[in-house]
């Protein structure tokens, strides 16, 4: 993907307001122009505000499926094409929950052992290609791929037993703080996973750059998990007497319960 | 509603068997008589008579045995009679043909001279008949036996015509012996009726029979047109051995295939190629042919080839290719340009290059687009449709209950992998026929590993399709979380458990 020049030139040459330049957060969630774009939850993690085109982004452990799904959701909900090779048990329906469209995502479940040559003509097409490699990869075509990749603008992405096997990788996704909602014994029904995206490598400067979002949310969107779990603190003596507890209106009963 | 006109020709199994419509004549199946001439009819006789009444109410009786060989051949010549005027000819059975009526209408100056054209045309050709034209098969069929050979039924009038016909005219003899005892004697009384009290009370038949009896369709006319095989095929003797002939016939027979049908107004949407080799191996492939160029058809016959062809090696595949075919699957009338067909404007030049040569590689159901349906398993949500491929369309639209709630799971397994759910005690968890569970699970052993389970929630009953046998499901869903970290929906199917979707 070819940007022209005098666009960045441009904008670093506008006078930008002293208020923006203040406020880095703000600059950060604004997307460059030349990036492949994220989900609006996850772009805090990134530099750009999206992933560098032509990159390769490493995903693994606990979670990888639905950082892929995010991922692939975040490329396909922006009218661009997602590539998604060698995951027979890719969920559709959670990546549309996520934000993906369905008529921009392009399956190909078993790619077998053409899955260089699948990749290769993906590459030229799409702006994320999702590979599960189902075998370990090679160096030729892991040179190749990469190649290619980097020629097309378009990220690769890896997740699967192998994702670990790809050198160059620039970004390396996982999840940490993983904790299911809504689910007790016997009853409820799963509402919401409470989670930490932390991002590392060369692509995410600083040691663990991490957000913390719904993967996912109720309505099996990603959103920012904006509500910090408050401190367990003491319950006060007077519940000990047996006298009620009167708080200030407006507040929580603190330490009651805890906001699981 | 289409105007259509209905060619009736009177006791045609009689005509057939040559009795003629002035000698009093029966034609009899299994003893019984099945059609009769009307001198025949004037004496008494009626269908469905034992032949030995039919011979006491009119002795000098001439009777034949039924041929329906000949009725079908015979018609024949009344069919063509009629196509001469307009092509489109849909037989319903011998006897009765019937023709969409509004173009040729409005081609030969009005219903009534067509209808009068069309008689004349048959009865030059030798044969009695009556023409009509009404709204629908139904009442032009009425329509063509009324009056001194037919009339035209106005538009919109089917209704008011049906109303005074008895209700036998309906060929449903339970239905109209029952509404006759409940005092609805004629098609107008029948028709008043509420028709979804109509549907309710007497099945889906009762509410096909009330919609003609309304004057609406029960179905659609569908004329065939010629079959012709628009297919091209070449041989080659000796085996091509090298691809470059083979592409190179290919491309001439692509031409071809597009002149086929090009001259009937025809497109396909997918061309099958298939290649024989000399050892008797057959290639088939199934390619995306929206307006394709005869030099693109050539083209994917050689990636087809290529396909196949162990890496690098140029030589002769399976002692080279002795027969190539090019086959037009899914004809469809060419309305120019089919950008609706499966979204042509959204799938950009770089898709459909990228996804052809997929395809060349995978076999067409290599490369998919999911498009989602209605269902209540995570997995009975998504259909998977070839690139290239009409889209299912008319999908039930819900509402599903028992559907799995959102968020769905992330990964939704092809075939769902076994797994094992134990309570405390080890036992296997059991759900009874009332949605009891036996114990709560307490873990989760998949491939031998086994997990604490930290949540469960279930069961939810599922039981589809319970009406047919062969594709009833009943199964129990639960979603678990263990202490890893991972969340599941499982499934228990006739006491065993399977995953349905990680929620990875």
């Amino acid at each position: 993907m070819i940007e022209p020049v005098f666009e960045i030139g441009g904008v670093l040459a506008s006078p930008v307001p002293d208020a923006l330049l203040r406020d880095t957060d703000l600059l950060d969630t604004v997307p460059a122009r030349s990036t492949v774009p994220v989900l609006a939850a996850l772009r805090p993690l990134l530099p750009g505000g999206g992933l560098r085109p032509g990159s390769v982004v490493g995903l693994d452990g606990l979670g990888a499926a639905s950082l892929g799904l995010a991922l692939a959701a975040g490329v396909a909900g922006d009218d661009r094409w997602c590539g998604v090779v060698g995951l027979p048990g890719f969920g559709v329906v959670a990546a549309v929950g996520m934000g993906a469209a369905p008529d921009r995502l392009l399956l190909v479940d078993d790619p077998g052992d053409r899955w260089p040559d699948v990749v290769a003509a993906l590459a030229e097409a799409v702006d994320l290609i999702l590979l599960c490699p189902p075998e370990r990869p090679g160096a030729a075509a892991v040179r190749r791929l990469t190649a290619l990749a980097r020629k097309h603008g378009c990220v690769l992405t890896l997740t699967g037993a192998f994702a670990r096997d790809w050198p160059g990788t620039r970004l390396r996704l996982r999840v940490e703080d993983v904790g299911w909602e809504g689910l007790a014994d016997g009853h409820g029904r799963l509402t919401g996973r409470r989670v930490r995206i932390v991002a590392e490598g060369h692509d995410a400067p600083g040691s663990g750059r991490g957000v913390r979002v719904w993967l996912p949310a109720s309505d099996g969107a990603v959103r920012p998990d904006e509500a910090v779990r408050p401190p367990l603190e003491l319950v006060p003596d007077a519940v000990a007497d047996g006298a009620p507890v009167h708080t200030g209106p407006g507040y929580a009963r603190p330490g009651r319960r805890e906001i699981a | 509603m289409t105007r259509v006109l209905v060619l009736w020709c009177p006791d045609w199994p009689a005509t057939a068997v040559g009795v003629d419509a002035a000698t009093a004549g029966a034609v009899v199946a299994r003893g019984r008589v099945a059609a009769c001439t009307a001198a025949a009819r004037a004496e008494g006789v009626r269908r469905g008579q034992r032949l030995r009444d039919a011979q006491r109410r009119c002795p000098e009786l001439v009777v034949r045995e039924r041929d329906t060989d000949a009725e079908g051949r015979l018609f024949e010549t009344v069919a063509a009679a009629v196509a001469a005027l307009t092509p489109r000819v849909e037989v319903v059975r011998p006897g009765l043909c019937a023709i969409p009526a509004r173009g040729p209408a409005r081609f030969h100056g009005g219903e009534e001279a067509l209808r009068v054209l069309v008689q004349d045309a048959v009865v030059e050709a030798g044969y009695d008949c009556g023409a009509g034209i009404a709204d629908g098969l139904f009442a032009a069929e009425l329509a063509a036996r009324a009056g001194q050979g037919g009339v035209v039924v106005p538009e919109g009038g089917a209704a008011a015509f049906l109303a005074p016909y008895p209700l036998t005219v309906l060929d449903r003899p339970e239905l109209a012996d029952l509404l006759r005892r409940l005092g609805v004697k004629t098609l107008g009384d029948f028709a008043a009726l509420p028709s979804g009290h109509v549907a309710g009370r007497f099945g889906r038949d009762g509410a096909v029979a009330h919609r003609m009896a309304r004057g609406e369709e029960p179905r659609p006319l569908a004329p065939v047109g010629a079959a012709a095989d628009l297919s091209a095929r070449a041989g080659f003797d000796p085996p091509a051995e090298q691809a470059e002939r083979v592409v190179f016939t290919a491309k001439r027979l692509a031409g071809e295939l597009h002149e086929g049908l090009a001259a009937g107004g025809l497109t396909c949407v997918r061309l099958e190629v298939v290649a024989g080799f000399a050892d008797g191996h057959v290639l088939r492939r199934l390619w995306r042919h929206d307006g394709l160029s005869a030099l693109a058809v050539a083209e994917r016959v050689r990636w087809q080839l290529s396909a196949h062809r162990p890496s690098g090696d140029t030589g002769a595949v399976w002692g080279g290719v002795t027969s190539l075919e090019l086959v037009p699957d899914q004809v469809v009338p060419d309305v120019g340009r089919q950008e609706s067909l499966w979204g042509r404007a959204s799938v950009t030049e770089r898709i459909a290059r990228a996804a052809d040569r997929i395809q060349a590689l995978l076999g067409h159901q290599g490369i998919t687009r999911p498009v989602l349906v209605g269902g209540r398993g995570p997995g009975e949500q998504v259909v998977r449709v070839p690139v290239g491929d009409l889209a299912p369309a008319d999908l039930p639209d819900g509402p599903w209950p028992g559907r799995v709630t959102a968020p769905a799971p992330a990964v939704v397994p092809a075939v769902p992998p076994d797994v094992e759910l134990v309570d405390a005690a080890g036992a296997v968890v059991v759900v009874s026929a009332r949605c009891e569970v036996s114990a709560p699970p307490a873990t989760l052993r998949l491939r031998g590993r086994p997990a604490a389970i930290t949540g469960w929630t279930g069961p939810w009953p599922a039981d589809e399709r319970w009406w047919d046998p062969d594709r009833a499901r009943r199964r129990a869903r639960f979603q678990v979380t263990t202490d890893d970290g991972a969340a599941y929906l499982l499934a228990v199917e006739g006491g065993r458990w399977h995953i349905e979707g990680v929620y990875d």
